[in-house]
């Protein structure tokens, strides 16, 4: 082993100085417009690459998938006969159902409805952050805060954007807290929030509560960060000790976060600053 | 003996890239490689304080344009992995190859610790003992994994810009 250069460790304080200045500059937002035009010229070749490494997922999920697919295939298969059976039940609701939405003005109520598609580009280069990049930004009217989802449940929330893209705070991030309840159980409320395995936990939940293996966790709007009633996850364990004053329950979200390629903005959902 | 400076920031743009959009979309493992890292790890190791240092910053701050972290956290927490792994580096290295193998993962280990601490210190909740169990050290066995590919490509770039004349620090 050698010893460094006494100015080596000069060297040293001159490139932490400058990193240290770097964060500085940022927070004091004086790198937002050479980061703007980064991430102008970087947004297309992120979206050309994460093209590339989609398609070669679902080339090599397809190889291994075949045997597994023709099983699914034949349950499926006795699914949809059941399933037909129950659209009938359902189509004579669902006209029912838009009758009433009209009536209670109900695209009024919900904000959540005006959603901008947008496409993940990116995620975080650290496994420690639970953050996506998506091809949305002030341009097409992305602000802080806004609601980002998928069509099988809610991802998270814009944490900072540019002019052509926006950074995502993953509801799996464990930064990430998110108000809900347990969809049937008003009284079960609690806050979601995301763990390092990439899984999610909700805690402050009543005791009196009764939370059960399978039961759905939506979105509560409590707070006003979120719009209410978006799917997160279904129960797969929960935790009740008697010495404590609130049970807690493990979530699988309903989104794959390792697949996530498609998402939406809920761009008509101002969020709350508290 | 140096590397012309533009060597490094699309060697290490390109990784970022590679990092940032092709392997999570791939979806094939679930941790992400930091080969920003490994390349700077190496790069440390044979050649030097030197051109680690300019090699931790620039790489560090191609992770935090990537990245949704505090801008600047990935460039310092580099630019230190990179000053500890130069420590006593090259000559030993070129007689050792599994020095860059076992070098790649305690400063896997050594990156993570650090970024989890910059993130506190902007108030980030950071679950130390979760995030070091299913995210530190899986990262850090993954990078170990991939480190004599790594190894292989910068050390061949290494010797092809070798004899270039010194633009060092």
């Amino acid at each position: 082993m050698s010893t460094p250069a006494p100015n080596a460790f000069a060297w040293l304080l001159v490139f932490v100085a400058l990193s240290i200045g770097a964060t500085i500059a940022s927070t004091r937002r004086l790198l937002d417009f050479p980061r703007d035009v980064a991430s102008r010229a970087v947004a297309p070749l992120q979206t050309g690459v994460s093209r590339v490494a989609q398609g070669a997922s679902e080339v090599f999920s397809g190889w291994g998938e075949v045997s597994r697919l023709r099983a699914e295939n034949a349950a499926l298969h006795r699914t949809v006969e059941e399933l037909v059976q129950e659209t009938v039940t359902l189509r004579a609701a669902e006209l029912e159902n838009r009758e009433l939405r009209e009536q209670l003005r109900y695209s009024q109520d919900n904000p959540t409805q005006t959603l901008l598609p947008a496409e993940v580009i990116s995620f975080d280069t650290s496994s420690l952050m639970g953050t996506a990049v998506i091809n949305r930004g002030s341009d097409s009217g992305i602000q802080e805060g806004m609601t980002v989802r998928s069509t099988a449940g809610l991802v998270g929330r814009v944490a900072t954007h540019t002019a052509r893209t926006s950074t995502v705070l993953l509801m799996i991030d464990p930064s990430s807290a998110v108000s809900a309840t347990v969809q049937g159980t008003p009284g079960a409320t609690g806050t979601v929030k995301g763990q390092s395995d990439g899984r999610l936990l909700m805690q402050h939940i009543p005791q009196a509560e009764p939370v059960k293996v399978n039961d759905i966790v939506v979105t509560s709007g409590l707070g006003g960060a979120f719009p209410p009633k978006i799917p997160i996850g279904r129960v797969v364990q929960v935790v009740t000790r008697d010495v404590d004053m609130f049970q807690q329950a493990e979530v699988e979200p309903f989104v794959n976060f390792r697949k996530l390629s498609k998402v939406l903005v809920a761009t008509g959902f101002v969020p709350t600053k508290l | 003996m140096g590397t012309p400076w533009w060597v490094a920031p699309p060697l290490l743009f390109g990784a970022a890239l590679l990092q940032a959009s092709f392997f999570p979309s791939l979806g094939l493992l679930p941790v992400r490689p930091d080969l920003v890292l490994q390349m700077v790890v190496m790069w440390a190791l044979l050649r030097g304080w030197r051109q680690a240092l300019p090699w931790g910053f620039v790489g560090g701050l191609v992770l935090d344009l990537f990245s949704g972290a505090p801008f600047g956290t990935a460039s310092l927490a580099l630019v230190l992995v990179a000053f500890c792994c130069s420590i006593g580096g090259f000559s030993a290295f070129r007689d050792n190859p599994l020095l860059p193998v076992v070098t790649v993962f305690w400063a896997s280990v050594l990156y993570g610790l650090l970024f989890m601490f910059l993130l506190r210190t902007h108030e980030v909740p950071v679950p130390w003992i979760s995030m070091m169990r299913q995210v530190v050290v899986p990262t850090a066995i993954v990078n170990t994994l991939l480190a004599p590919l790594t190894f292989w490509l910068i050390s061949r770039i290494e010797r092809r810009t070798r004899s270039t004349v010194a633009v060092d620090w």
